[in-house]
């Protein structure tokens, strides 16, 4: 999608909520159409490379698939735009004008979105998505995003949200109002540690063997368990150029579980934080969303840990890669009219 | 059901909020402090290391302002001030005369005994031209931006490639170590009934006596035995005692096979951040005076962050390397800052380390024994004296350099 023009005048309004991830992208729309994408942009790197790709730049996963003929990107960080980095603002504003495009937005259209971002982002880091962002839209707000997700499950009350991403892992306690600093964190034990930890794991175990962290991403997003798993996990990774059967089972609990301390630590706090006389409930009302919620056994495991202290229900959104985008679409359909125009870019 | 009166609440927070982010409405106080809680929630930093960091500051300034203004020597810079760091006494600046040398007196007057630390020259983004200023005390209430000092460039003093500590030539004197829980407080339990705070106790003290046999720190213990200390009290413990170093120790507990070996350090995710957040939160402000001390503070926080987090990589690393050749299930979890109150809250550099878990009842039978315990607390000690060999200036290979450069200056 273009950018943006000067045009006082549009032909109809979309609302869109975005959650800009570190690992992938989604985006829900108020036409219905949703879609997400891998964090990656690519631009050929020459005039060769564009002529054989046929594209002037390349997102997701098909910018991945052609990295080497690409300047490949993964613009965000823990979350947000890496610091001080205009590739990687020039790539976020890629990445959302793709986005848009994903779910049909036009130019010609007056878009409003709501963008969710860590739960602890500093004010810069919420200029720098604007930044980005605001080329393509008229209005936008920022929320964090496991209030988002939150927001999006009606989960309004007595409830606490853990988006656990690839750069953060994001809580949000919810008790009935907008939440503070002190309702929300953000911490980095999150998919790309497991990555690293699962990376260096199988660099000891395996030091003659060949990959990179790219194809340990994959393992662990297909393989990626915690507690017990049946069977054993195997992956074919090439030792001195032949493709051999490498046994990984134990070194990917090993990777998932290392999070875990963190992520159970942190809600207990937020647990402990909370009025004492509804503690009881919050206990009951855990809920997952984000791509590590999906690692196998880690709703049972949080569940399994912080039973020691009491009894307590971890459950896991019901589409976990796009709660934070269906949140934030919700936020803004909710957006009062009003709210919309006093936040409307200066021309 | 929730209310429509409530959601409305909400939504309007977020308006608000994003008002603020756009500049276009009232800082909500809440969310500024979330955003700047690196900068403004902590205690200040310990007085001495403030007075020194604002002495070299404006030393260095008020040094390039003559140098600028009378023909210095070229190697004018390498010898910028003599610097007292005894820990509670304030310190002035006394002019000497049209020399490019200043030195520091005790506030009573007394000379200061040459400590044989010196400072080195401030980065080049700090030596910026100070005109129209006829002294000190012109400089110390001359607005910021006349003296051309942007709120950004402590960052540079940050980046400058040399560690803030040994810029300023701290030293470490004081270590306190902090057994963690205690009293009703068990902390953690074991399957097998052990105590994270008995386990800790233990450990600390070994690592007290241990760290004590060296002869040059005096080493205290936030408790000697099974009481409850609040946290704000061992913080106020440490920071009465001007504590240099400060160590918690604490027992990770998770069902788990490995044992998790982890350390945390007080500090914001990354300086970058703080930076960013300095650039674009004051580009457009004017700053007098009062916003100077905040930069001050700021390279207070700076200083802080990065030792501590020098610190808590050489306690881990040390832990965990040599931890593993006696247990193969244990687990680096690495280094990692958190908003730990017993970090946060005080002056000096601070850990906190797991240093072992009650993960299964094979560690914890390990745990109760002496043996064990004073494998971890020599380990301890060793991350701490190879952190405080490369990094202080109690470091023996510092102090030579200093004594090399003394002579060179003399």
């Amino acid at each position: 999608m273009a950018k943006k023009k000067s045009s006082p005048k549009r032909s109809s309004k979309m609302r869109v909520g975005i959650d800009l991830g570190t690992s992938r992208s989604a985006v829900s729309a108020s036409n219905g159409a949703r879609d997400y994408v891998a964090s990656y942009v690519g631009w050929p790197k020459d005039f060769i490379s564009e002529k054989v790709l046929g594209k002037p730049v390349l997102f997701g996963k098909e910018a991945l698939d052609n990295r080497l003929s690409l300047e490949l990107v993964r613009p965000l960080e823990h979350g947000v735009i890496k610091e001080g980095i205009s590739r990687d603002e020039e790539a976020v504003q890629e990445l959302v004008g793709h986005l848009l495009e994903l779910v049909g937005a036009l130019e010609s259209q007056e878009i409003y979105a709501v963008v969710g971002v860590p739960a602890e982002s500093l004010r810069a880091n919420k200029l720098a998505i604007k930044r980005a962002v605001q080329d393509y839209v008229d209005s936008l707000m920022v929320v964090s995003e496991p209030f988002a997700a939150a927001y999006g499950r009606g989960l309004l009350n007595n409830a606490i949200v853990i988006d656990i991403g690839a750069g953060t892992s994001d809580f949000c306690i919810m008790h009935g109002a907008m939440p503070t600093e002190d309702d929300q964190r953000t911490i980095q034990s999150a998919g790309d540690y497991i990555d690293q930890q699962l990376f260096s794991m199988m660099k000891d175990k395996y030091p003659e063997s060949d990959f990179n962290m790219n194809m340990v991403r994959n393992f662990k997003e297909a393989h990626s368990y915690v507690g017990n798993v049946k069977g054993k996990i195997e992956v074919e990774v090439p030792v001195a150029g032949r493709m051999m059967i490498h046994d990984i089972t134990e070194e990917m609990g090993r990777a998932c579980e290392s999070v875990l301390p963190a992520i159970v630590e942190n809600t207990m706090e937020l647990i402990a934080k909370f009025d004492p006389e509804y503690q009881e409930i919050v206990r009951e009302n855990i809920v997952l969303a984000g791509g590590g919620s999906q690692i196998r056994g880690m709703a049972k495991y949080i569940e399994s840990a912080l039973s020691e202290d009491g009894a307590c229900k971890v459950s896991i959104v019901d589409d976990p890669v796009y709660a934070s985008a269906d949140g934030a679409l919700a936020l803004a359909q909710d957006m009062p009219e009003e709210y919309w125009e006093d936040l409307l870019k200066e021309e | 059901m929730f209310k429509r009166s409530k959601k409305r609440d909400i939504l309007d927070g977020i308006y608000q909020e994003n008002l603020w982010v756009a500049g276009k409405g009232e800082a909500r106080k809440k969310v500024d402090q979330a955003s700047t809680g690196a900068l403004e929630k902590r205690t200040l930093h310990p007085l001495s290391l403030l007075s020194a960091a604002s002495i070299i500051l404006l030393t260095g300034i008020f040094t390039y302002w003559l140098g600028s203004t009378s023909k210095a020597p070229a190697n004018s810079s390498t010898n910028v001030a003599k610097q007292q760091t005894s820990g509670t006494s304030s310190a002035k600046l006394v002019q000497a005369g049209s020399k490019l040398e200043a030195e520091l007196v005790s506030i009573d007057g007394q000379k200061s005994a040459d400590s044989g630390i010196y400072s080195t020259s401030l980065p080049k983004t700090l030596q910026k031209k100070s005109h129209e200023v006829d002294n000190l005390e012109d400089l110390a209430i001359a607005k910021l931006e006349d003296i051309d000092v942007d709120p950004a460039n402590y960052q540079a003093l940050a980046e400058s490639g040399v560690p803030l500590a040994q810029l300023f030539g701290l030293s470490v004197r004081t270590i306190v170590i902090d057994p963690g829980h205690g009293g009703k407080d068990p902390g953690a339990v074991g399957k097998l009934g052990i105590y994270e705070k008995d386990i800790a106790l233990e450990i600390a003290k070994s690592l007290r006596d241990r760290l004590a046999k060296h002869g040059k720190y005096e080493v205290l213990l936030t408790r000697e035995s099974d009481e409850t200390i609040s946290l704000n009290d061992r913080v106020e413990f440490a920071n009465a005692y001007n504590v240099d170093l400060f160590i918690s120790i604490h027992i990770n507990y998770f069902p788990s096979r490995q044992s998790f070996i982890e350390t945390f350090y007080f500090g914001p995710t990354n300086d970058s951040k703080v930076a960013d957040l300095a650039k674009l939160e004051n580009a457009d402000s004017h700053y007098e005076y009062g916003e100077f001390k905040d930069i001050i503070q700021k390279i207070g926080d700076t200083l802080k962050f990065q030792e501590s987090r020098q610190l808590a990589h050489s306690v881990q690393s040390n832990l965990y390397g040599r931890m593993k050749k006696i247990n193969k299930h244990a687990s680096d979890h690495g280094i990692k800052s958190a908003p730990f109150v017993v970090l946060l809250g005080l002056d000096a550099p601070s850990i906190l380390t797991e240093v072992s878990c009650f993960c299964n009842p094979a560690e914890e039978k390990r745990l109760k024994t002496a043996k064990y315990r004073e494998n971890i607390a020599t380990y301890l000690e060793q991350g701490i004296v190879s952190y405080l060999n490369k990094n202080t200036s109690l470091g023996g290979k510092r102090n030579g350099e200093k004594e090399k450069l003394a002579k060179a200056q003399q």
